[in-house]
């Protein structure tokens, strides 16, 4: 069957449609061979003969791609893994992703979005830099000052207000 | 797709033995229209008829009370003595009234779906169910399964035991799509809960079989699982909610009869009298291929630039932009030479030639004659 008119079935409504906000303007699609996410033709994990997931898996990131000669029936037995190691470097990872994508897998045009989520899921992967707590301008001391000269003025304000009706009558609840 | 694909059959341990041709009915054209609105029709066939009592609303001797009262002229209960009295009845906005357009048990609750229809929306689902990606697409869990369309061996058919059915589900991977319709499981909302329809839950695979040996007790308790003969093949469980692409579970046998059940595209059903599979109407669906084949691609004109070079960057109003109107008008620049010289002419000429003098107006002494004495 060809992937057009796959597409022209899973266009309409599938399973992994995203299509909950409208302000957006775009659908999004999440299956694991869509590189972008985005719910088109070009992208489409399902509706294409070839495709590329990439995903974290424990061990390093894992390139799944279709293999280019697959009977159109295979599931798992049409696709190839690649896993790139964990210690490899950003400029290693992105390289075999290129390779991959574009030899492999034989998707040229793909390059681009695979070199963005593989870099993506590398920076993820980086453990975020620990910065010194930032310090406050005003000392200590200055601060404790300040908090107690407001909350004394305060207390004086609502006193002085209190203290006529006080005076009057104690037991009778504001009427007003 | 020159030869037609084989499909392997896995054994007990989920390892591919033989293999068998693809039937014809998996390659039948797939119509997402046609299986809708089949479906549609069709899922309507189950029902029961319902309707309110036909007393409800009516069981008063309400009589209206006429003009003159100052209320409306709605029956009104009659009588007193109860708060009932005196009240309107009958009406569809009145309190104890009957409902609008009360619903009747002669109702139209069967639709009638032309035979061929129905034939055509069950070899269309057929059909998507042996994409790997339409089954995907529906939200079967078939990732790590070897192959759609799923065939093992016949020996299944003979399993007695649910145990030795969810080994062999496991051996094909197949087990995690009953994971997840087990994962499913939710308590309805509404009425439906008291009404033996308690909880609901995704759809798990259909296992199509040819001889039932024990293979429906094995199977039917597993969440989610369905079972059919391959003879009674049924649009709701194909493509239930109107969505293709089933996960099915063929046996060999059911596999192999599949081209007695339904045809080919040249052989007509034994099953079915004088049924043969429904052709495409183009033979190669795959539009891509089309475009880049030989033929085609001899006979049109070279592709041009990929980003068409607009011819301007704004449109220029010609009656303004002068450039614009002398490249449309060439004769416009000797029409305005022309004129230009001509004013200037004028201007000249203006001060050249002296004024004609103008008659002074007429004399007082004249104007007294026209006066009546």
């Amino acid at each position: 069957m060809s992937t057009d008119l796959q597409w022209l079935l899973l266009r309409g409504n599938n399973s992994f449609i995203v299509k909950r906000d409208a302000s957006v303007g775009r659908t999004f699609s999440r299956e694991s061979g869509n590189l972008r996410n985005l719910h088109s033709q070009k992208f489409s994990g399902l509706a294409c003969s070839k495709t590329i997931a990439i995903s974290d898996s424990g061990n390093g990131i894992q390139i799944v791609s279709k293999k280019l000669k697959a009977s159109p029936t295979a599931v798992a037995r049409g696709s190839n893994t690649t896993v790139i190691r964990p210690r490899s470097g950003g400029r290693r990872a992105l390289g075999i992703t290129a390779a991959v994508v574009c030899k492999k897998a034989g998707r040229p045009d793909l390059r681009t979005a695979a070199l963005a989520r593989v870099s993506a899921l590398l920076a993820a992967q980086k453990e975020p830099k620990s910065h010194p707590a930032k310090k406050s301008r005003r000392s200590t001391k200055a601060a404790a000052a300040a908090a107690a000269a407001s909350s004394g003025a305060s207390k004086s304000k609502s006193g002085k207000g209190k203290a006529p009706a006080a005076d009057e009558d104690d037991v009778m609840p504001d009427l007003v | 797709m020159a030869s037609r694909p084989t499909v392997n059959v896995h054994g007990a341990s989920g390892e591919a033995s033989t293999s068998l041709p693809l039937p014809a009915v998996l390659t039948a054209p797939i119509r997402l229209d046609v299986v809708a609105q089949v479906h549609k029709s069709i899922a309507k066939n189950k029902r029961q008829a319902y309707s309110v009592s036909e007393k409800a609303g009516h069981q008063t001797s309400a009589e209206s009370w006429g003009t003159g009262r100052a209320v409306a002229r709605i029956p009104r209960v009659g009588g007193s003595g109860t708060h009932r009295a005196g009240q309107a009845a009958f009406g569809n906005m009145c309190r104890g009234g009957r409902m609008f357009a009360p619903t009747k048990t002669w109702r139209k609750w069967h639709v009638k779906v032309n035979q061929n229809q129905r034939r055509f929306a069950v070899v269309s689902a057929l059909a998507a169910s042996a994409l790997p990606s339409l089954v995907l697409a529906r939200g079967h869990r078939i990732e790590q399964i070897e192959e759609v369309p799923l065939v093992i061996a016949s020996a299944a058919e003979s399993f007695t035991k649910t145990k030795e059915a969810v080994a062999l589900l496991k051996s094909l991977k197949a087990y995690s799509d009953v994971v997840k319709v087990s994962n499913s499981r939710k308590l309805r909302a509404g009425k439906g809960k008291m009404r033996n329809r308690r909880h609901r839950q995704r759809r798990g695979p259909l296992v199509v079989y040819n001889e039932d040996k024990g293979i429906v007790k094995a199977f039917r308790n597993l969440p989610g699982v369905e079972l059919v003969n391959v003879r009674r093949l049924n649009l709701l469980q194909l493509a239930p909610g109107g969505h293709l692409g089933r996960f099915v579970i063929w046996t060999e046998g059911a596999f192999a009869l599949l081209d007695e059940v339904f045809g080919t595209f040249d052989k007509p059903s034994v099953y079915k009298k004088d049924y043969i599979l429904p052709t495409a109407k183009i033979s190669n669906p795959d539009v891509t291929r089309l475009i880049n084949s030989g033929e085609i691609q001899s006979v049109v004109r070279p592709a041009g630039q990929k980003t068409q070079k607009r011819p301007w960057t704004q449109k220029k109003n010609p009656l303004v932009n002068k450039a614009v109107l002398f490249r449309l008008n060439p004769y416009a620049k000797t029409l305005r030479r022309q004129e230009l010289l001509k004013q200037e002419r004028l201007k000249k000429d203006k001060k050249a030639i002296k004024k004609p003098k103008q008659g002074t107006a007429a004399g007082e002494a004249f104007l007294a004659t026209l006066f009546a004495p």
